[in-house]
């Protein structure tokens, strides 16, 4: 077992720990599922047209991105499915959909099962922090991170909008 | 997996008590990192998002941060947050003050607008400048109306009638020619606002020479299908010159040679002529190489 002092070495120093001891099963998409905000709404995808809403598949593959809507009350299931796309060992697209909400992908995906919120924040904080990846996907996780809305992310919040 | 999750659960205790979002400084991926975090909170519950705000509105941050925050606030429909936009819409300065009262638009809250009026009657003109912008966005042509018809200043009533053109306001801008007479202002908002019906009328109304004119020329700017032959009546009936050149202005603005061509080939006399082949040219028509043509055959 590796020592706290060690880990917490790897952890200010190293590159993405968990991360990489997670992310370990090459390219592809690596999924987790966490218990969100009640009240957060229903993340999925959805076609338009005049006053319809209609749910359809969200194609990790695409360009489009996500909608969180208020009034599919129905399709909430309290619970964010996280998906996060490896590239080289390295974090390059996050996204994250209501666990209802039906996903189709050509690549491979990892399920990594349920964690708790404290697990999948440190996750997403970690690429959130890494400042060797691309801006993008640290800005994906970052506005994940707040909708998945723990107590230590608003602190983390707090402190990153206090400092200057 | 157990042992994992312990492992996990410790270093994120650790990551997120030790971590420090700006050790070096303020840098452009902080703020960058600083703006997700402020446009991410819009979904967060206005309990945990407002203090973060107030924090961010108070802070020594940038301004275009401090803009997005007010964004934010607005969006929050809360009766707190609003309370606390309307706040800075009154009490700050410069840029973010203007800021906070637009996004008092954007939100629409109906309290919060309503105070815009004494915002507006103690406010120098970037504020007044501000507050009709809110009113336009929030699409509020009656709050405009009425500073429009309680002004006595020329370029108070100019700004708000030329909203209220932009606004598509027609019936409160034929309101306000009843109660504050014509102006060239005036006549201008309805063009701006496609009015073609107050300008035609306007038009043909020679008791006011001058915004007879004004109004001639602006239904140029309104176009559609019904006021080429309108000019080209106007033009036909005109008793000065005046009437005669504000009308092939209209023509030009409106793009309608087909009309100044056939007041060309009534034309009788070799001025008249040259004039509206001038028009011709000017507007690039097609027409100019017909008669020319006609010219060489020796048909003109």
């Amino acid at each position: 077992m590796v020592s706290l002092s060690l880990l917490t070495t790897l952890l200010l120093f190293g590159p993405m720990p968990v991360i990489a001891a997670t992310f370990d099963n090459g390219d592809g998409w690596y999924k987790w599922s966490v218990e969100g905000r009640v009240d957060m709404g229903s993340s999925c995808c959805y076609q338009l047209r005049g006053d319809s809403v209609t749910r359809k598949t969200c194609n990790l593959d695409a360009e489009h991105g996500t909608i969180i809507s208020d009034s599919d009350c129905n399709g909430q299931s309290g619970k964010l499915t996280f998906y996060v796309r490896s590239e080289g060992g390295e974090p390059a697209l996050v996204r994250a959909f209501d666990a209802n909400c039906p996903v189709s992908t050509e690549e491979s995906v990892t399920d990594l099962g349920s964690v708790t919120l404290a697990e999948s924040d440190s996750m997403l904080l970690e690429i959130v922090q890494a400042r060797d990846l691309d801006m993008d996907v640290r800005e994906e996780a970052l506005f994940w991170l707040v909708q998945a809305g723990s107590d230590a992310t608003f602190d983390y919040l707090d402190r990153l909008l206090s400092n200057r | 997996m157990k042992n994992f999750a312990k492992l996990v659960t410790a270093l994120a205790f650790l990551l997120v008590a030790t971590s420090s979002p700006a050790q070096t400084g303020d840098t452009d991926e902080n703020e960058s990192l600083r703006m997700t975090a402020l446009e991410a909170l819009i979904s967060a519950p206005p309990e945990r998002a407002l203090p973060i705000v107030d924090k961010v509105l108070a802070g020594s941050h940038s301004t275009e941060l401090k803009e997005r925050a007010l964004f934010i606030l607005s969006q929050m429909e809360t009766p707190e947050s609003q309370s606390r936009l309307l706040e800075y819409a009154r009490d700050a300065e410069g840029e973010l003050q203007s800021e906070a009262i637009r996004m008092i638009g954007i939100g629409g809250d109906s309290g919060a607008m309503a105070s815009l009026g004494d915002i507006y009657q103690g406010g120098d003109e970037d504020v007044r400048e501000a507050v009709l912008e809110a009113y336009l966005i929030a699409d509020d042509a009656n709050a405009v109306f009425e500073i429009a018809a309680n002004t006595s200043d020329e370029g108070e009533f100019s700004s708000a009638v030329q909203m209220l053109g932009a606004m598509g306001a027609n019936a409160q801008l034929r309101d306000l020619r009843s109660r504050a007479g014509l102006s060239e202002s005036l006549i201008e908002a309805y063009a701006i606002s496609g009015d073609a019906d107050s300008l035609r009328e306007l038009a043909q109304d020679d008791s006011n020479p001058e915004m007879q004119v004004h109004a001639i020329e602006s239904l140029g700017i309104v176009g559609g299908a019904d006021v080429g032959p309108t000019l080209v009546g106007l033009y036909r009936g005109a008793t000065n010159e005046d009437i005669k050149e504000a009308a092939l202005d209209g023509l030009l603005i409106a793009g309608h040679d087909a009309g100044v061509l056939e007041l060309y080939r009534e034309a009788s006399n070799a001025d008249e002529k040259r004039d509206l082949l001038e028009y011709l040219v000017i507007m690039d028509s097609d027409a100019v190489w017909d008669l020319i043509d006609s010219a060489f055959e020796g048909a003109e």
